[in-house]
């Protein structure tokens, strides 16, 4: 919510949104209540997606699916068949297999299959926002074909090396002639092959912005029980 | 130039794989893959040995290994494949025959083709590959119907013939994030494009982890996320094909017994399934879904892996030990009553007998009715040896024994004149040191330890007299002398038999407790006291007694852990206790499942694991409540007068006197494994720190398991002629625990003139402790818990153990330590901490004592995450510490220094303030000056002064920046250049190492080494080179000579070459 503000994501004419990984709909509720609050009722299309049933909300329509399975991505994509949303959220966040690597791994395919799905519903100039994207410095090069501007963030009063930092790609513009495609070839998992010198996966520096207020309450900090 | 080689690390295994091998069918081989490395071992009748290793990998991670024909071995690992060569002839040697191939999709499992020219590999797209074994070419693809991310997958054979000439031969159990194992094959529809899908088993509630087959017996296996594994029979129809095809399907059984997820299951033969997971156990099942055997293999979380074979099960811990186990003993239905081993132990004068008898570590003790006090080791036939006669302690003692530092027992006896003796006896039971006092009139009614008190505190005894005033006793052990200092009045009740049976020490409302219970059962509560000197002072009376808490028969034991206060009775139950309001309030009442009548003794397991001892018609039984099942068996004719129990060095003891002998009844407590690779820390290492102690190099390591580990650097002293040797860790102590987690630490030599090092380290709760390390000539190191403190109270934790976890995160924690020596052998510490306070706390070496100095407060608004200390000159030391608001905060040093110094003495005898707040006297300090660099936290800070008046400082934040301050210390002006594009990730550790060169880690898994060609030239800092990290969430960087060392989930050992 607060990089809501901070990056004005749901700022007038904002009415349709895809909340990927939705459960249990603490997001897809904030985003109800904003945009119902805002926007006239019958614009308002909020489509929400998780691998775990999620309670009734509002005006959100559920889907209950893997993100990462083909027939679940084209479900979504049919309910944006005529009109493109203009921001799709994704907060996934794999189970652990307990191996570091692969956890890694996992969590980059969720944001990819988010960035396919994406690249069929979201309108030119929309906005892709990940969540957890600890790992996305391996995925930044995938993402800056489809969006004009790529950051990670993190909330100034965040938790030390915690994995708040999340990803926010504005202005959509997908390349000339570049046709979305269910099997997604172009998004394939090609990401690391250049392997320079270095031994180990290949990571890619991403600009970095702070957001929040400072004075904002510190996560980290311990205070007193007053 | 200088470069970084590593040299050696501390890394999880995750792969395992038990071999025969061609060339050599008398030994058993074992390959563990840990990072990118491979190691190779084998036995010869259990007996492990390290042959060598090899990285393979190169910066990836090792999944698996796959054997084909001829010793060649696949190894895969993320993206990758390598096919080594095991050559066992005269050097053992893995042999690279195929150098990496890196393929476009994560691999999770391999097959070969039967004649070894091609391997067919499933990656977690759900693809199946079929590559050439020489060259890696892919040779052909086949993509499943349902395109979806795998957790895990299996290839299978076809189920009637063991053969794979092709593509079609080879079947894809594929383990998906809905729960479901989907088994898919691309010939079945050789016609239509697409591979079609043969079975989906639908159960599971949970992503799937594993999925193994045993053809033989028809079983499949699949674990999961939703703690269970499921297992499967497949059949076919009576006059069909035996193929995947027409196999039918059946969920034959789902095994319920691990206490969270389960990471790999293996079936053994038409009977036995054993599965592994987070809760570091080994399950046995059977295949109807019962639990043969469960046990619990490794320290606190996760067994990662296992590999089996014929003879052996090996599993790898997330407590870093690798570990093998006899299958034939662990297969075993119930332990047989064969193996117990029994002895009678008579006096040693013919008309003596033994009265009462108690086990310390792996030690008996008796009193026997001549006041003659006997001793032997547990293990069987070991002599027994006469400590001491007294005929003040004929015909009447009362005994206890506990274990003291270093596997030493201190023995309490009573006599009926009221004599209270202490005996120190050594572990080869050679008496060190005895303590006579006289401690009532009447009788010694009985002595009792308090065990749940720190184990590397001072003991402490609880005497009780015959007019029911009971004393607490704090006894400090010196060489060859026991000094006993009274903490303590207590006054119990009148009843029919007023003495204490069990106490113990309980923390709550914030207040330390005494709680004991008396031979009619009641159970009472004291607020404890300071240390007191005046022996007339009154008795403290309870503020709660509760009468019959445990039936007529009494309560047998009492343990405070977890915040609760826990005591068993004869009454069969188990109860749980609170403190409220100075009350003792039941919070649970319950018996175990098997309806015991008489629980005698319970012992606290850590790990959340309790066992009982209990007495059950005849026999006494141990019971381990977390497993719910009887663990040993022993038959003894039932309930005893004077008995003990005790586990040590893989054995169970139980000793009780019957008919004037002592029958000592022994038997094997755990499966016998043998250790391949020992253990290291379970949990994220945070801090580390080298230094030298008699001409030997130490490692020392703190980490979330609140554990400090110390480990002699073995070979890695740099050397033209072994330039190319590794080095070994060796754990020599890791005996320091800390409540919760330990965050930070600092070493400094002891100032009493000796080669001792201090470890000062911090942590959560707020918790200051100071150990001692001592080196012997072997290299043997002890370390010594000698003081622990609560830095936002001032008051010491020892008595104040509670292992409970739920109120962490409301606590101040410790984040980073530095300290100072000062004169007087005393230390200053400085304790950065998450409060955003700056807490300065002495230490006296000859007092061994904590005093938190309440006459300077620094507070920030942040949490504080880093701390140095620098000294600029002569006349200014400066304090260096980085916040979560991005913020470095330098404070001035000296100033603290001096007037501490100046006041020393005053300082530490001053009577303890009791809170800090309310004393007028204190300074605010000012921060000298404070540099905002970063976007946000300041995760690592290190500074130094190269040039007179100019401070540098290299810091590393979260916002993924590394940034070099100058500090003009004189006009305060500060130059900082930011670097935001050499890590992709937060910087964690950052150390300064000359005028001109730094180095910096990130969880980015990369260490850099900056340098600038002068140190005029500020702005020409750069990367000069790089490294990669194999370790994960790297937190901590280190540097001592040539050595540095990067912590994170294990940790690596790097050193420096110039080039
Ligand atoms: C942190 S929770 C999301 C919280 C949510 N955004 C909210 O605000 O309440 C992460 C979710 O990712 C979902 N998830 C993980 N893998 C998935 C997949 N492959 N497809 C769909 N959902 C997935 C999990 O079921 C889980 O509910």
């Amino acid at each position: 919510m607060q990089i809501d503000e901070e990056f004005k994501l749901l700022q007038k004419g904002v009415s349709k949104v895809v909340d990927l990984c939705a459960a249990p709909g603490s997001w897809s509720q904030y985003l109800s209540r904003k945009l119902r609050a805002a926007e006239s009722e019958s614009d308002v299309k909020i489509v929400a997606v998780d691998l775990q049933a999620m309670a009734p909300i509002d005006g959100v329509i559920q889907l209950q699916g893997d993100i990462t399975k083909e027939s679940t991505a084209t479900e979504i994509v049919s309910h944006f068949s005529g009109d493109k949303a203009d921001i799709v959220v994704c907060d996934g966040a794999p189970d652990v297999t307990g191996l570091h690597d692969m956890d890694e791994y996992i969590q980059a395919q969720l944001v990819l299959a988010a960035l396919n799905i994406t690249t069929h519903v979201l309108r030119h100039g929309g906005k892709f926002v990940c969540f957890r994207g600890k790992d996305i410095t391996l995925l930044y090069s995938q993402l800056k074909i489809f969006f004009k501007e790529v950051v990670v963030s993190k909330p100034r009063s965040s938790r030390n090396s915690s994995v708040e930092a999340f990803v926010v790609c504005l202005e959509y513009s997908p390349p000339e002639g570049y046709i979305p495609n269910m099997s997604n070839p172009l998004l394939d998992h090609h990401y690391d092959l250049d392997f320079n010198q270095l031994e180990g996966v290949n990571r890619v520096v991403v600009p970095f912005i702070a957001c929040g207020d400072l004075s904002a309450y510190d996560s980290d900090k311990t205070y007193g029980l007053q | 130039m200088s470069q970084y080689k590593a040299i050696c690390s501390v890394q999880r295994v995750t792969a395992a794989l038990l071999v025969e091998l061609a060339a050599d069918l008398s030994h058993q081989y074992l390959l563990l893959g840990t990072g990118s490395e491979v190691c190779l071992y084998s036995t010869e009748s259990g007996k492990w040995s390290f042959e060598c290793k090899s990285d393979v990998l190169h910066g990836r991670v090792v999944h698996g290994f796959r054997k084909g024909n001829g010793d060649i071995i696949a190894v895969f690992g993320q993206k990758s494949v390598t096919i080594l060569k095991l050559s066992i002839e005269d050097t053992k040697q893995i042999k690279v025959e195929v150098p990496l191939i890196e393929f476009p999709d994560w691999i999770l499992d391999l097959v070969w083709f039967s004649d070894s020219s091609r391997y067919a590999f499933v990656t977690a797209h759900n693809i199946l590959c079929i590559a050439c074994a020489f060259t890696g070419s892919v040779l052909e693809i086949h993509r499943s119907s349902i395109n979806c991310i795998l957790y895990s997958a299996k290839l299978l054979y076809s189920c009637n013939k063991k053969v794979i000439k092709s593509a079609a031969d080879v079947y894809v159990a594929a383990g998906t994030v809905f729960n479901d194992v989907i088994i898919w094959n691309r010939a079945q529809c050789a016609e239509s494009s697409t591979p079609s899908i043969l079975h989906i088993l639908k159960g599971h509630k949970g992503v799937i982890f594993d999925i193994n087959i045993e053809y033989d017996s028809q079983l499949v296996s699949s674990v999961s996320d939703d703690r269970t594994v499921h297992i499967w029979h497949y059949d076919f129809p009576v006059n069909g094909a035996r193929t995947w095809c027409d196999a039918k399907f059946q969920l034959l059984s789902v095994c319920h017994g691990h206490t969270s997820r389960v990471w790999a299951a293996v079936i053994l033969d038409h009977k036995t399934v054993i599965s592994i997971g987070e809760d570091a156990n080994i399950l046995v099942w059977n295949v109807d879904g019962s639990t043969r055997k469960k046990i619990k293999a490794h320290k606190r979380k996760n067994i990662w892996c296992m590999a089996v074979s014929n003879n052996y099960l090996v599993t790898c811990g997330g407590d870093m030990s690798v570990k093998s186990w006899e299958l034939s003993q662990l297969l075993h239905a119930e332990d047989s009553s064969e193996s117990i081993v029994r002895e009678q132990i008579n006096a040693v004068e013919v008309k003596d007998f033994p009265r009462t008898v108690c086990i310390t570590g792996s030690s008996c003790f008796m009193m026997t009715d001549q006041g003659c006090l006997l001793a032997r080791h547990l293990a069987q036939g070991s002599k027994l040896c006469v400590l001491l006669t007294d005929d003040r302690f004929r015909g009447y003692t009362v005994m206890s024994s506990t274990w003291a530092a270093s596997d030493k027992a201190l023995i309490a006896l009573g006599s009926a004149g009221g004599v209270l003796r202490l005996i120190l006896v050594s572990h080869d039971l050679v008496v060190e040191a005895v303590n006579d006092l006289d401690m009532c009139t009447g009788k010694v009614m009985s002595v009792t330890w308090l065990f749940d008190a720190n184990p590397l505190s001072s003991p402490l005894l609880l005497v009780t007299d015959t007019n029911g005033e009971m004393t607490l006793h704090e006894i400090a052990l010196g060489a060859s002398t026991l000094s006993v200092s009274l903490m303590g009045r207590y006054h119990l009740p009148k009843s029919k038999q007023r003495f204490v049976t069990a106490a113990c020490l309980a923390y709550g409302d914030d207040l330390l407790y005494l709680v004991c219970a008396d031979m009619v059962g009641s159970l009472h509560l004291y607020v404890s006291e300071e240390r007191i000197t005046e022996t007339t002072s009154l008795a403290t009376l309870p503020t709660c007694s509760l009468s019959k808490t445990h039936g007529k028969g009494g309560l047998t034991d009492i343990h405070f852990f977890s915040n609760y206060i826990h005591t068993v009775g004869r009454d069969g139950f188990y109860n749980k206790w609170s403190i409220i309001d100075s009350q003792l309030v039941n919070c649970s009442q319950f018996k175990t499942s098997k309806q015991f009548d008489w629980i005698a003794k319970l012992i606290p397991e850590g790990d959340g694991n309790t066992k009982l001892v209990v007495f059950h018609n005849t026999e006494v039984l141990l019971y381990d409540l977390l497993a719910e099942q009887v663990v040993l068996r022993l038959d003894c004719g039932g309930g005893h007068r004077s008995w003990a129990f005790s586990q040590a060095e893989g054995c169970h003891y139980f000793a009780y006197i019957k008919d004037k002998t002592t029958n000592l009844a022994s038997k094997a407590a755990t499966l016998p494994c043998t250790r391949l690779v020992g253990e290291h820390h379970s949990g994220k290492i945070t801090d580390c720190r080298m230094f030298s102690m008699r001409g030997r190099d130490f490692l020392v390591t703190s980490a979330d398991d609140g554990h400090v580990i110390v480990c002699e650097i073995v070979n890695a002293a740099f050397s033209h002629v072994s330039h190319e040797r590794e080095a070994v860790l060796k754990t020599r102590c890791s005996t320091l625990v800390h409540i919760s987690n330990t965050k930070c630490l600092t070493l400094t030599p002891s100032l009493a003139g000796n080669d001792d090092v201090l470890v000062f380290s911090g942590g959560g709760r707020a918790q200051l402790l100071v150990s001692v390390l001592t080196c012997d000539a072997d290299g043997e190191v002890t370390g010594a818990v000698k003081s622990s403190m609560n830095v936002t109270k001032g008051v010491s934790m020892f008595r104040r153990q509670s292992k409970d976890d739920n109120s962490e995160d409301a606590d101040v924690r410790i984040m980073a330590i530095t300290s100072h020596p000062l004169r007087h052998y005393t230390h200053l510490i400085s304790a950065a901490c998450s409060d955003g306070t700056i807490k300065f706390i002495l230490y006296d070496e000859g007092t061994q004592l904590l005093h938190l100095i309440t006459d300077f407060i620094y507070e920030h608004t942040h949490c504080l995450l880093t701390l140095d200390c620098v000294p600029v000159s002569s006349d200014l030391t400066l304090l260096i510490s980085g916040a979560t608001d991005g913020r470095i905060i330098l404070i001035d040093f000296t100033q603290i220094l001096n007037s501490i110094s100046g006041n020393l003495s005053k300082m530490t005898t001053r009577k303890k303030v009791s809170n800090s707040k309310s004393s007028s006297n204190f300074t605010l300090i000012q921060p000298f000056m404070q540099i905002s660099v970063h976007q946000s936290g300041v995760n690592a800070v290190s500074a130094q002064c190269y040039t007179e008046n100019t401070l540098t400082i290299c810091s590393g934040g979260d916002d993924n920046c590394v940034a070099v301050s100058s500090v003009d210390l004189q006009t305060k002006e500060v130059t900082s250049l930011k670097h935001n594009h050499q890590h992709s990730a937060q910087i964690t550790g950052i150390q300064s190492l000359t005028a001109d060169t730094f180095v910096s880690v990130s969880i980015d898994q990369r260490l850099h080494m900056w340098s600038r060609p002068s140190p005029s030239d500020d702005k020409e800092w750069g990367v000069e080179s790089s490294k990669f990290v194999s370790v994960a969430d790297v937190s901590t960087l280190c540097c001592y000579r040539d050595l540095l060392v990067v912590g994170g989930e294990g940790l690596v050992m790097f050193r420096r070459s110039h080039m």
